[in-house]
């Protein structure tokens, strides 16, 4: 190895070789000198080589740590009792936590060792919490029947009878085994007893020793759980804890959680792909603690919004935003709807209208749809009238109709126009070919429909529901045909929503075939409602007897309808 | 009574009290009222409860439905039970009971916990029983035991085979109970005059009435006939079949109407199992169900077609 720069050079001799003053090099006769070195020098010598074996070193230790990582990989991949436990010894929490599964037995000391060698490994303290609580229940049942029996011995004979298949025939001739059973069952109630009568006595005597020492294991748990939220703060350890305390009817302690949860949804951290279902199982748990549905979004939602909540839920709620308010919302207008909580939902449908967010239309749409189809005529009126955007809907005062003059392309949902399915349809997703085959076409003020002649002998081409009083109505209309021949099969219907099919083909009226009409030409139906309420009126097409099927265009435009 | 005896029986009394304070401030912290919590629901991954995606863990309803994809959930209840549904399997949950309606599922700890599929019941015989069910679409429902046995009731909650360890069956309800068809094989028994025999497949027990029986006592039997519900069973079995049929076997031979040929009987009153071995094995039918013995468990396959029918 070359020696490096402290050395110094032995005096100057007579002739011996020196480097040419200019050029610094040797002469070519005499080979070069090489200088001894300086103490400092050697101490470089010597760092340096240290510094290369602890490089060394480390590259063995790494490469060592690599290959022990691969080789526990591999034990943990068999998923055996054994090779997990070796793969586990490793340290890693994930293994440990598999080995708690693998050893039930031993998991609880399993998990604790692995909390202790990863503190800030949350899914350990969640498995601790869960197992921690699955004990508690094991011991809650235990002290039911210890109540129950008034602290003595089960009787197994007994026991045996209480299951399922102990009526049936041939249940008495398991003597044997069931004697096997009682032995092994009386044995570990014996040990599970004291363990029990352990535990109070521990839990009277240290009733600080752990929050809510007074239920035993529960309280082990929530601390687990607890810990596991300060560790992580993303959603699974609040989403964990939510769920353990709602489980153990703790409404502030759920709601602190749940409000940290929802601040930390992953259906909503990217904006670009909002999951509202993911978003379902946390509000319906809110929703099972607080049956009001305002409640829980109030709860679930912006501080700012709801200052009652006070500076820790702020805090906790910290990152919530109005657009995560506003997506929890809607998920929860889903889930009401799906649950069939139909008051709830409105409640919820009107908080969404109230945003008057373009971007909720589709989803109120349906909504009214469906109410109009459940027979909730009030609640989808009144909700129509908050977002719509169309004249508001009186029947009282005779503002029944909507989008008459066709300013708006129809929704073809709510109170606006279909011109394809019926509403029953729509939400049932009958997958029927809209308009039987007719092509609707909407251009600002007119409706078209174009009849191929291969369309069906009867159809709707138009729907719309129309809230009513009891009365008569003039329904005024503007139409043109074009190669429709006469007479055209088209022409009004207003359908009942009386219970029976009797009452409501007695309130069935049906306007004459339209006349064919090059031009434009105004005319009208009067027609009858028998009661207050919501039905649909409808424009169908039904060939004539005696005629071919359509071929031709039919022009629709300023419908309007007016009480006599 | 000595010191000691009258300060532990003071302490059983104190303790007694404890607990049953205890006991009431725990009964008090249950879920808000009228919520039926049934247990907890765990995955290492995650799992699909009630159609939304959840990750670890949540809190089981009654009738939730749970759908795993590539892990597995394991269903800690509240009674006691446990029940893992394995990969790419779906089932509905409730206090007493899972229907399983796709995959598998393993139940442990289930005294009084029981499974339903397809209109089977499978619950264990105690309750340290564990068990695993299967459903295949072409095969019907697969049952194996893991430790104890299991007992598989059809529809009318009649019992239809004692699954027991190391002897998977499969089971194959049969369109509208099959017209009371039966065919059980095994050794004939006199009980008091009357005849019983115990299937040798789904380890039932059922007497059997008919002529010329006397003459089959002791000997190892396939008898085939019809099931006779108004008739009482004596005891030890659960149903009389009236024999139409009854074919002499050898030891340790199994029925002419094995595998293949007592598949067709099979596979034509229940309309399934095609896709199980079960060559030189017996098929039952006892209660409106073909039970048939799955070789290597759970993970058989093979044909169980044929074209003889049950002789009458």
């Amino acid at each position: 190895m070359e020696a490096r720069g402290n050395s110094t050079r032995k005096p100057a001799t007579p002739g011996a070789a020196t480097p040419d003053a200019e050029g610094g090099k040797f002469p070519m006769d005499r080979p070069p000198q090489i200088d001894r070195l300086t103490p400092a020098g050697r101490w470089a010598q010597a760092s340096s080589w240290a510094l290369t074996a602890v490089r060394l070193g480390l590259f063995l230790a790494a490469v060592c740590g690599i290959l022990r990582l691969a080789a526990a990989e591999i034990e943990f991949r068999d998923d055996t009792p054994a090779t997990v436990l070796r793969a586990a010894s490793i340290g890693n929490s994930e293994y440990r936590e598999r080995l708690a599964e693998l050893q039930p037995e031993q998991a609880r000391e399993v998990l604790r060792q692995a909390a202790l060698a990863d503190p800030r490994a949350a899914s350990v303290w969640i498995s601790l919490g869960l197992l921690e609580e699955r004990l508690g229940e094991r011991r809650l049942a235990e002290t039911r029947g210890l109540k129950k029996r008034g602290l003595e011995k089960p009787s197994f004979e007994k026991r045996g009878l209480e299951g399922r298949g102990a009526a049936e025939p041939g249940a008495e001739k398991r003597g044997g085994e069931k004697r096997n059973v009682e032995k092994h069952d009386v044995e570990k109630y014996d040990v599970e007893k004291h363990d029990v009568e352990k535990r109070d006595v521990e839990q009277i005597a240290v009733p600080d020793a752990v929050a809510g020492a007074s239920s035993g294991d529960f309280g082990l748990a929530r601390e687990a759980f607890e810990t596991a939220v300060r560790v992580d703060h993303q959603y699974a350890p609040a989403w964990a804890l939510a769920n353990f305390c709602f489980r153990q009817a703790d409404p502030e302690c759920f709601w602190r959680a749940a409000v940290r949860a929802a601040a930390r949804a992953p259906a909503l951290a990217d904006p670009a792909q909002v999951n509202l279902t993911d978003l379902r199982p946390l509000l319906d748990l809110a929703g099972r603690m607080e049956p009001a549905p305002l409640a829980v979004l109030d709860r679930l939602s912006l501080p700012e919004r709801n200052p009652r909540e006070g500076t820790r839920a702020d805090t906790l709620a910290e990152g919530v935003t109005a657009w995560r308010a506003a997506h929890m919302e809607k998920a929860y207008l889903d889930d009401l709807i799906g649950q069939n909580r139909w008051e709830d939902a409105v409640m919820v449908a009107r908080r969404v209208a109230s945003h008057r967010d373009a971007a909720n239309t589709a989803r109120l749409d349906d909504f009214v749809t469906r109410l109009l189809v459940a027979g909730r005529a009030g609640a989808a009126i009144d909700l129509w009238n908050r977002y719509a955007g169309f004249a508001v809907l009186d029947p009282a005062r005779g503002l029944s109709l909507t989008n008459g003059d066709f300013a708006s392309a129809p929704r073809e949902a709510g109170f606006d126009w279909r011109l394809g399915l019926p509403a029953s349809e729509t939400v049932s997703a009958s997958g029927r070919q809209p308009s039987g085959g007719i092509e609707p076409r909407w251009t600002p003020a007119l409706v078209e429909f174009r009849f191929p002649g291969g369309e069906l002998e009867q159809t709707e081409l138009a729907e719309q529901w129309l809230p009513l009083r009891a009365g008569t109505f003039r329904l005024r209309f503007e139409y043109l045909t074009r190669d429709l021949p006469s007479p055209t099969g088209i022409r009004w219907e207003f359908a009942g929503r009386e219970a029976t099919a009797a009452a409501r083909a007695e309130a069935r009226a049906e306007a004459p075939p339209f006349e064919p009409s090059e031009r434009w030409r105004e005319a009208q139906w009067k027609f009858s409602a028998a009661s207050q309420g919501v039905a649909p009126l409808r424009l169908i097409y039904r060939r004539e007897p005696g005629t071919e099927r359509a071929r031709g265009t039919l022009l629709l435009r300023r419908v309007r309808l007016e009480v006599l | 009574m000595t010191q000691a005896s009258v300060t532990q029986a003071r302490f059983q009394a104190v303790l007694a009290a404890l607990l049953a304070a205890n006991l009431s401030v725990v009964q008090a912290a249950s879920p808000p009222s009228g919520m039926p919590v049934i247990g907890v629901v765990e995955a290492q991954g995650s799992f699909r409860l009630d159609q939304a995606t959840i990750s670890g863990n949540a809190t089981l309803f009654e009738g939730a439905t749970i759908e795993t994809a590539a892990g597995q959930t394991s269903q800690e209840l509240r009674n006691g039970a446990r029940v893992t549904l394995l990969p790419e399997s779906k089932g509905r949950f409730y206090d007493d009971h899972m229907v399983l309606e796709r995959g598998q599922g393993r139940l442990e700890r289930g005294t009084g916990y029981f499974f339903e599929a397809r209109g089977l019941t499978v619950q264990p015989e105690t309750g340290s029983s564990t068990g695993r069910i299967s459903l295949d679409p072409a095969s019907g429902v697969q049952v194996a035991a893991l430790t104890g046995s299991l007992r598989v009731l059809n529809s009318q909650r009649m019992l239809v085979a004692k699954v027991l360890p190391g002897m998977p069956l499969a089971f194959s309800p049969q369109v509208s109970g099959g017209n009371g068809v039966a065919r059980v094989t095994g050794r004939v028994v006199n009980k008091g005059g009357h005849y019983v025999l115990t299937d040798e497949t789904t380890n039932v027990t059922v007497e059997i009435t008919g002529t010329g029986l006397k003459k089959e006592e002791g000997r190892r039997v396939e008898a085939s006939g019809y099931l006779d519900p108004t008739a009482t069973p004596v005891s030890d079995a659960t149903q009389v079949i009236r024999v139409t049929s009854i074919t002499r076997l050898a030891a340790g031979v199994a029925p002419a109407g094995a595998g293949g040929a007592a598949g067709g009987a099979a596979a034509g009153a229940g309309g399934g199992l095609s896709a199980l071995v079960i060559s030189g094995t017996a098929i039952a039918i006892i209660g409106g169900v073909a039970a048939a013995a799955v070789v290597g468990g759970l993970a058989a396959a093979g044909t169980f077609n044929g074209s003889q029918s049950v002789s009458r």
